[in-house]
Parts: C-alpha cells; structure tokens; sequence
C-alpha cells in the first residue's frame, strides 16, 4: 500500500469565467472561447480599445481649446470642484427663490431609497398637505445591492397626483444612487408637435439627509398635457433619471 | 425559429413597423417636391421604394422617444439619415460593383455609373433639406448642433469607407480585428447607430445630456450588427438577404472572416489568397471564391465571427444600461435593449 495521499487533479480552471460569451447563449455549433486563449474575450477586449482610443482622441481635442486656458494667463485660477459646484447652482438657486410658487420634497434620505414621508417644509413656504405618501422604503431594493443590467426595470418610479384648480400629477424616475449628487433637470418638453416647454424645474439635492427637493414654478397659462424633461447630472450632464409633469386640463 | 417570434425580435419588429413608415412616408414627400418628368428624384426614389427596415430612422425616433420627448420631433433628422444611407448604398453599390440590392439589381446595372453617381449625389444632396427644416422645428441652437452632428457623422462614414478602399486597392493582407473594429466604428457605426442615438437623444433633451453615453452603446451595437451583415453574405438566406451571397469575397472585403483566415493560413495559403484579392472584382474566379469559402469553414472562420458578434451585442448589452438606464421604463427604451439581441438574431 502506498503511503502517498490521494490528490485530486489540479482544476482546468482557477477563476470565474468572467467574459461576454456568457451573456447571450453561444451559437449553435460553435466553440467555447475558454480554451485557446479567448479569441471572444480578446475580441471585445479590441472592441473597448478601439472605442477608448476614440473617446481619449475625441477628449484631446476637446482640451485643445479649454474654458478656463484663455484665463490662466491673467492669473485667475480655475475653479475649485465646490466653488464650480457654487457657480453651477447659483442660477438655479435664484431661479427658484424668484419662480417657485409650489415645492415638492419626495426623496428619501439615503441612496436608493425614498424617503417614507416628506420633510416638513421650510418656513414660509405652504406645503401641499394632501401629497400621496411616496412609496414605502421598505419596497426599494436593499442600498447595498449593485446596479445589474436589469436593474432599472425595478427602480422605482415616485408619482404624486396634486388634485385643484387644475390636477397635476408628477412622475419622477431616478436611477438608484443618483440622488446623492448634484442633479438639475432640463427643460420638460410637452408631447406634440408644437413641444412647449415647462422651464424653470428645479432639483435639489440635501447632502445632510440624502433629500432631493422638486420645485416647480408657476404651471398658469401652460397647456394640459405631458410635460417631459431629463434629470441629469449637474456636473456631466449624464442622464439620472426622468421627471414628467402631467397637467390636467383647466375645465376638469 | 424565426427571429420576430422571438421577444425582442417581435419587440423590434413592432416599433420599426410603428416608425419606419412615418419615417419613409417623410422621406418620399422630401423627393417627390422635386418630382419633375425627367427628374433625378424618380431614381433617388428607387432603392427607399424597394424596402427596408427604417433602422436608423426609427432609432432615432425611438431614442427621443425613450428620452421622454415626442418622437416626431426627430422625424426631419431620421428622414435625413435614412436619405444619406440610401446615398450611401448607391455609392457603396458602384464602388463594390455589387450586382444586387434589395433584391434587384444594382443602380449602376440598371442605369449605368455616370447616372447612378448623380442619383447617390442627389440624395446626399436631399439630405440636407430636413437637417435644414430643424431649425424650423428645433429652433436654430439645437437645429445647428444636429447638423454639426450629420456633418460629423458624414465625415467619419465616407473616412471609414475610404479606409476600406484603401485595403482593397492596396491588397492589405496583414489586419488585425483592431484594425476591421475601427474601420467599423467609422463607416458603419456612426451613421447606423452612433448618429441616430445621438441626434434623438440631443433632440429630446435640447442637447442636455452628454452624448458621449451613446457612443459606446453605439459602437458595440453597430459592430455586431455589421458582423451578422458580413455573416448574412456569406451564409444567409439569398431571398431574404437580397443581395449575392458571397458577394464580400468576390468583392475582396476585409470582413472579420477574411481578416480571421489570413491570419490563420499557412504561407502557401496565405500567398494563394493574396493572389485572389489581387485586383479587381472581374478577376476572380468562381473557383477563387469557392476556394476562399471553403477555407473559411476548414478554420472556422465563421464561426469565430458569429462568437465575436454575440460577444459584441453582450458589451452593448452592458453599455446600454450605461447609456440608458437612467431612463424610466418605456417601450422605445425596451427597444433600444432589444435591439442588442435583435442584431446578431436578424437572418
């Protein structure tokens, strides 16, 4: 009898699989990319290289002419990522010091998650008291799960029905994590040929709690309808999420 | 399985049904304006009168839709794209030599090159129209930014095909799939997918969103979609493909495929093959082509195409949620993640 312990083989493989050919079914009759080096996971490795190199020679040229170039030389100083924070929301704060005439707060406190019921509102400003209750945190996917590639197919959608004079109701959609950076949304475009513009909606977000604050301007004299607009982010204006303002007709 | 019984196919197939007439509806009042006895726009009108998807118009559409905005408001530019794309096919068509289109023949077999030239002229010339008419609709920032974006899209699709040109002129042997996905990413992808994506998003959001999200999305999509192209021509159905199979290697194209066999042959083959690419269309031989096809099967060329075109519609699938998640849920936006498998799963 030998002495020496029984070993299993070493495995083919050490790792997980971690390439596209497992996202979509191969097709039929072809073979595994795994052996032979992955021709699959180098293909779209070029594929990435190719579009990278693009994008860098694209971004070169772009920094060929910089905003702030024409300055240095006169000796103003870029400015700071919070000081152009400043300068971003500037407009958008007097904005709405000077057009809002009703104010919404329908985020919750911390990313992804909603909040379970607005905050009070801040002094001197009247509230509407017969918001729906936004959705229950306990319906938001965990804060800690990854974004995966279905994930926004469940993200939640808030909506708020505003009953009066003339009924509106507010949609807002933001991708989870979104709301823990500076957002602006732009202008929302009626649907229809003519597109009227719903101008002057403002996001805030409150970095303290997670709150971010919808405020809409005046909606008198606009038309009923749809009114669409796209919340980016206020920095790269990458999309975050989507707004709509449905505005009922004035006779209903 | 046909690929419109399959849920993204029949999903695709639904909203090109819903946009594409629109958008042909569109384009044939744009060349009938013109529409004098004798006229030009009689033969512009050919190739958009034999069918077709609406692919790019209805991308485009589409894409505003999904961004939230009224999709008529990108009708003028998908009218303009689908007019530059037929531009594009008749020119393509002469400088190829092809000998069907759709499922007929050619222009330049029906009318001769010095006509068929003017008609692909005259409707890149027609595409200009619409693109112009957004400032009408658009108002003139976003109407000049969208033609800022054609123009770029122009340039890259007409640098792409040069590039091509240039490989068959020169009997370029020694390309790498690095080389084949930038020529891609120029001659098709910017006009198929990149500049449809990124005028409907730029025209929904009044150009407030960085469109550098689509670029990628684009990319991927557009290259698998180009590969299935090259892979329908060499095993595609003849009927339903509607131009000659094999048509790339009598053309001498550098497809994935050719570019994959170069690679893979001995010298002797290699030198063989070097020899059939040389020159033009007219003199390569049947044996020549049926030579070529075979050692693509003896390694495996093809199917090391259709991988690498699932793998590239699996990178968009990735990019899309990049490009478009943050979007609320909606039929266009469904559309544009069904497009990702509709592209390698069209016969």
């Amino acid at each position: 009898m030998s002495d020496e312990r029984v070993r299993r083989p070493p495995p083919e493989r050490q790792g997980p699989i971690r390439n596209w050919w497992t996202l979509f079914a191969p097709p039929a009759g072809a073979a595994s990319p795994g052996a032979a080096g992955d021709p699959i996971a180098r293909g779209v490795e070029a594929g990435y290289r190719v579009i990278e190199d693009y994008l860098r020679r694209g971004q070169e040229v772009a920094r060929g002419v910089p905003p702030w170039a024409s300055l240095a030389g006169m000796g103003v100083a870029p400015p700071t990522g919070a000081e152009d924070l400043q300068r971003r929301m500037a407009p958008l704060l007097r904005m709405m010091t000077e057009a809002a005439t009703m104010w919404m707060s329908v985020l919750g406190a911390s990313p992804p998650g909603f909040a379970a019921s607005a905050p009070p509102p801040p002094p001197g400003v009247r509230p509407f008291t017969d918001i729906e209750e936004p959705v229950s945190r306990a319906t938001q996917p965990p804060a800690t799960s990854p974004p995966t590639a279905h994930a926004t197919h469940d993200a939640p959608t808030i909506e708020i029905a505003l009953p009066g004079p003339r009924a509106v109701t507010v949609s807002i959609y933001l991708r989870p994590g979104a709301a823990s950076g500076a957002l602006s949304v732009n202008d929302l475009i009626a649907d229809g040929a003519g597109g009227e513009r719903l101008s002057g909606v403002a996001l805030i977000a409150h970095d303290e709690d997670g709150r971010v604050e919808v405020r809409l301007p005046a909606l008198d004299g606009l038309a009923a309808g749809c009114y669409r607009g796209v919340i980016i982010d206020a920095g790269s204006s990458v999309a975050r999420g989507m707004l709509s303002v449905r505005i009922a007709p004035t006779d209903r | 399985m046909s690929v419109a019984s399959t849920p993204a196919g029949a999903l695709v197939r639904e909203v090109l049904d819903d946009y594409g007439p629109r958008a042909q509806a569109r384009l044939r009042h744009y060349l009938a304006a013109h529409d004098d006895p004798g006229s030009v726009y009689a033969l512009a009108a050919d190739y958009p009168a034999r069918g077709g998807r609406a692919m790019r118009s209805s991308l485009c559409m589409a894409t505003a839709r999904a961004f939230g905005a009224d999709p008529l408001r990108a009708l003028n530019t998908a009218v303009a794209v689908e007019l530059l794309h037929n531009a594009f096919l008749v020119h393509d068509d002469v400088e190829d030599q092809s000998e069907d289109r759709r499922g007929q023949p050619t222009l330049h077999r029906l009318h001769g090159l010095p006509i068929a030239v003017n008609v692909g002229d005259a409707l890149a010339v027609a595409s200009l129209r619409p693109l112009l008419d957004n400032i009408d609709t658009l108002g003139y920032r976003v109407g000049l930014r969208v033609l800022a974006e054609a123009e770029r899209m122009a340039r890259e699709s007409v640098e792409g095909q040069a590039l091509e040109l240039w490989w068959r002129e020169h009997n370029v042997m020694d390309l790498s799939p690095d080389d084949y996905l930038h020529m891609v990413l120029k001659k098709t992808c910017w006009y198929s997918t990149i500049f449809p994506l990124r005028a409907g998003a730029l025209i929904a959001t009044d150009d407030g969103v960085n469109l550098d999200e689509t670029l990628r999305f684009g990319f991927f999509v557009g290259a698998a979609f180009q590969v299935q192209d090259d892979l329908l021509n060499l095993v595609g159905d003849v009927e339903r493909y509607g131009k000659e199979l094999n048509g790339d290697i009598w053309e001498g194209k550098r497809t994935l495929m050719l570019i994959h066999l170069c690679a893979e042959a001995t010298p002797a083959e290699r030198d063989r093959l070097q020899q059939i690419l040389e020159g033009p269309r007219v003199s390569r031989s049947g044996e020549d082509v049926a030579w070529v096809r075979e050692r693509m099967d003896h390694y495996r060329s093809i199917e090391f195409a259709r991988a690498l075109a699932h793998a590239f519609a699996g990178a968009a699938r990735h990019e899309f949620e990049r490009a478009f998640g943050a979007l609320g849920d909606s039929r266009e936006k469904r559309f544009l993640e069904a497009m990702t498998r509709w592209v390698i799963e069209r016969a």
